[in-house]
């Protein structure tokens, strides 16, 4: 190691000797290597002493390049004057080397690099995120890359950039479910790539109902060169993909750190990276100038079909069906038509989306959007931009409330009436009464969700614990017929039966929703897998009915939730429950709930009331 | 097993003019109108990873079997938006007369600014010369676009 170093150094000095350039010593040497640029380009953790984030050992030229800056320094020294082409593989090392100079300038011409940087031109960098996803593990929480627009005349469309984009690679025969399971508990490999924009959009806007949002980077010129000759040299190179820390997200603000060197955005998620928290980090850091929204198509949809008239949605499932060729015989004026055509070309587009094309369902398309034309060009009308989802609550939260719970016969510990304290903790993300600017209609999304209690003779205990609560209520109407669903898995303490007993429990269930009095109404029959260490059959299994109201709002909301399971032998559970939410500022809530149940061992009453505050 | 029927499809869709085309099924001058997102192979399994799916490439090379990775396509000596992964954004711009996919288009045949409009119109007017049957390919709609540019003052210079 130590005689490595030396000949390095040898080498080094004799180079700089010729051309008259500082002499560097060991100690200087030492210095640079623990600057935070040259840390950022080897991807070491800003805010620890840990080795790289980079898992490739080809990315590093010194054998222990991984855990050692100053090795991978030096190494990069003599490597480079030994082999004056791998200059070409690290651009971004060389500059910054260039400019601490401690490396010559050289006239070497990187033919492969300058083919790339030519072709890409890139005048603007935007990030890009996609919104939650509840049917997919990995998309949940959103997922964010960045957009690269070309210069010039090429700037003008969006079709025309690239999409620069961390994730995994799925090499062709990969096993499918083995990939999945790493997709969701991480170490698969993740690595840099790139593809037109186009396919980013057709995928998240058309495929999956997701909404874009374009956050538009001032990053100067030197910033976007920084930026691109060290994606460069992450081409191919892996770093293992975790869902929660080392992600998508975190990635990126990895590189905008590189491209502003003083920046530090990566402390705050050394843990975990939620996609919109880093956006919103990245827009609090000022680097963002313009900001764009792009529906998903679905939205562009439900926005077209909610213009038209109650006659005109039927007639857009009957041509999209075939039930119906045209709009002659209708009596609608021209306008009115094609704005039904357009309609159900869209409709008939969207649910073919994945389905492998037909020529009958092609003539169909083409027959509809030539009905859809009008002279001079049509225009749809405009989905309105929701709040930013970066605006929103952030994504952390700490409750503490009150509860009081009256019982009409006998009460858990021998008293008529229970009063307790809670302290809730929950590390992500959104229920459905929390303020609803910025997250998606008809989602809950809780992972690791902690209560403390106390109670009067009992001190502090667990009340509850959910590892997992996702709900998700997709509206059916007149087009589309989706499924809500909903899974539950945790640890509860029945607080209303004998002694109080700890159970751990999943719940799943399945149904619809529907649009009910300017809210949604839903029906899910379930299904409830409980273990209780207390009763005699500690397994027990009750299938059941949720039913309930939900309206959402950015500043109230409120649900009304029933609940029946059957245990059988073991008697029938019932509770009906009310909760308001009111959202008094972005981060902090109020919220109020009554209830009443019917349970095997008793009738009872509560009340809670809670200041949330998220974080 | 997707796969097969696609190919299947292809060849039995093939033609003289087709045959030469580069590009597969869903992504070169050979894919047809409509054809749908169905070529997103493994989507599932990509989005369960935030990843992609096939040949990871960093906007540089075309991938395999001639099917551009780079969203790019040559046509006529020119690098073109490949306009074969964009049929139904791009239908339904020219039906619309404006769009992100009618522009990419125009940038990519290097019209100005100022004679873009043009273009549009133009295309906007022709629709039905564009598209006479739903089973158009990519190419021939190019092949009717650069015939349309020929026959109009301000846009011929741009294909001569």
């Amino acid at each position: 190691m130590r005689a490595k170093l030396k000949l390095a150094l040898t080498i080094l000095l004799g180079m700089c000797a010729s051309s008259a350039l500082f002499a560097t010593t060991m100690e200087s040497l030492q210095a640079y290597a623990a600057e935070p640029q040259w840390r950022a380009l080897l991807h070491f953790p800003k805010s620890s002493t840990g080795p790289s984030y980079v898992d490739d050992p080809r990315f590093f030229l010194a054998e222990t390049g991984r855990s050692s800056p100053l090795a991978e320094l030096t190494e990069t020294l003599a490597a480079f004057s030994a082999e004056p082409s791998l200059r070409c593989r690290y651009p971004a090392r060389e500059q910054w080397l260039v400019e601490k100079k401690l490396l010559a300038p050289a006239a070497q011409h990187c033919e492969e690099y300058r083919q790339w940087r030519d072709k890409l031109n890139v005048d603007a960098v935007v990030l890009v995120l996609a919104s939650s996803y509840l049917n997919s593990p990995s998309s949940m929480y959103g997922h964010t890359f960045l957009r690269l627009d070309p210069a010039g005349e090429r700037g003008d469309s969006d079709f025309l950039s690239y999409a620069l984009n961390f994730g995994a690679n799925i090499p062709p025969g990969e096993n499918d479910l083995l990939y999945a399971y790493r997709g969701l508990f991480g170490g698969y490999p993740g690595l840099f790539s790139m593809q037109p924009y186009y396919q980013k959009i057709q995928e998240y806007t058309r495929l999956e109902n997701r909404d874009m949002w374009e956050y538009r980077l001032t990053l100067a010129d030197e910033e976007i060169e920084r930026l691109l000759s060290h994606v460069w040299e992450l081409r191919n190179v892996n770093f293992d993909y975790f869902f929660f820390d080392e992600n998508c997200s975190y990635r990126l603000l990895e590189l905008l750190e590189v491209a502003r060197p003083g920046l530090d955005l990566t402390s705050p998620f050394e843990y975990a990276a939620m996609p919109v928290d880093t956006v919103r980090e990245v827009v609090d850091a000022g680097l963002v100038g313009q900001i764009d929204y792009r529906p998903s198509k679905r939205l562009e949809l439900d926005t077209l079909t909610a213009a038209l008239s109650a006659e005109q949605r039927v007639w857009v499932r009957q041509l999209a069906d075939g039930g119906k060729e045209d709009l002659a015989d209708t009596g609608l004026d021209a306008d009115a038509q094609r704005a039904t055509y357009l309609a159900a070309y869209r409709y008939l587009r969207y649910r073919l989306n994945t389905a492998p094309r037909t020529s009958e369902m092609a003539a169909r398309s083409l027959r509809l959007l030539r009905g859809a034309r009008k002279p001079g060009g049509f225009s749809a009308p405009v989905v309105s931009t929701p709040p930013r989802p970066e605006r929103g609550h952030r994504t952390s939260m700490f409750g503490l409330g009150v509860g009081y719970r009256e019982f009409s016969e006998q009460a858990p510990a021998g008293n008529e009436a229970l009063e307790y304290v809670d302290l809730d903790w929950r590390i992500s993300y959104h229920d459905a009464l929390d303020g609803m600017a910025g997250y998606p209609e008809g989602a809950s999304l809780v992972m690791g969700n902690l209560a403390l209690r106390w109670q009067d003779q009992e001190g502090v205990r667990l009340q509850r614990f959910d590892l997992v609560d996702i709900r998700s209520l997709s509206p059916r109407g007149e087009f589309f017929s989706p499924i809500s669903w909903q899974v539950q898995l945790g640890l509860e303490r029945l607080d209303d039966a004998p002694n109080q007993p700890l159970v751990a429990q999943i719940n799943a269930s399945g149904g619809g929703t529907w649009p009910v009095m300017k809210g949604v109404a839903y029906l899910m029959p379930a299904l409830r897998f409980e273990y209780n260490a207390d009763f005699r059959e500690d397994w027990r299994l009750a299938p059941g009915v949720n039913i309930g109201q939900l309206w959402q709002g950015t500043k109230y909301s409120a649900e009304l939730a029933g609940q029946w399971q059957d245990f059988s032998g073991a008697g029938e559970r019932k509770t009906l429950k009310l909760s308001g939410n009111y959202v008094w500022s972005a981060n902090s809530s109020l919220r109020l709930s009554i209830d009443y149940r019917d349970q095997p061992w008793g009738h009872s009453h509560g009340v809670a009331l809670s200041w949330r505050q998220h974080f | 097993m997707k796969k097969v029927m696609m190919a299947t499809a292809f060849l039995a869709a093939s033609s003289a003019s087709f045959a030469v085309a580069p590009g597969g099924p869903n992504c070169g001058w050979g894919n047809m109108l409509f054809s749908g997102q169905s070529g997103l192979a493994s989507h599932f399994l990509a989005s369960w990873t935030n990843g992609t799916s096939g040949n990871a490439t960093f906007g540089m090379t075309s991938g395999t079997n001639g099917c551009s990775a780079d969203g790019t396509l040559t046509y006529g000596g020119k690098s073109m938006v490949n306009v074969g992964q964009i049929m139904d954004e791009f239908s339904e711009d020219v039906a619309r007369g404006e769009g992100e996919a009618l522009t990419a288009v125009a940038v990519s045949f290097g019209i100005a600014e100022e004679d873009r409009a043009v273009f549009k119109t133009t295309l906007h007017n022709n629709f039905d010369s564009l598209f006479p049957s739903a089973d158009v390919n990519a190419e021939s709609v190019m092949n009717s676009i650069v015939e349309l540019m020929k026959q109009d003052k301000q846009l011929a210079k741009y294909v001569s």
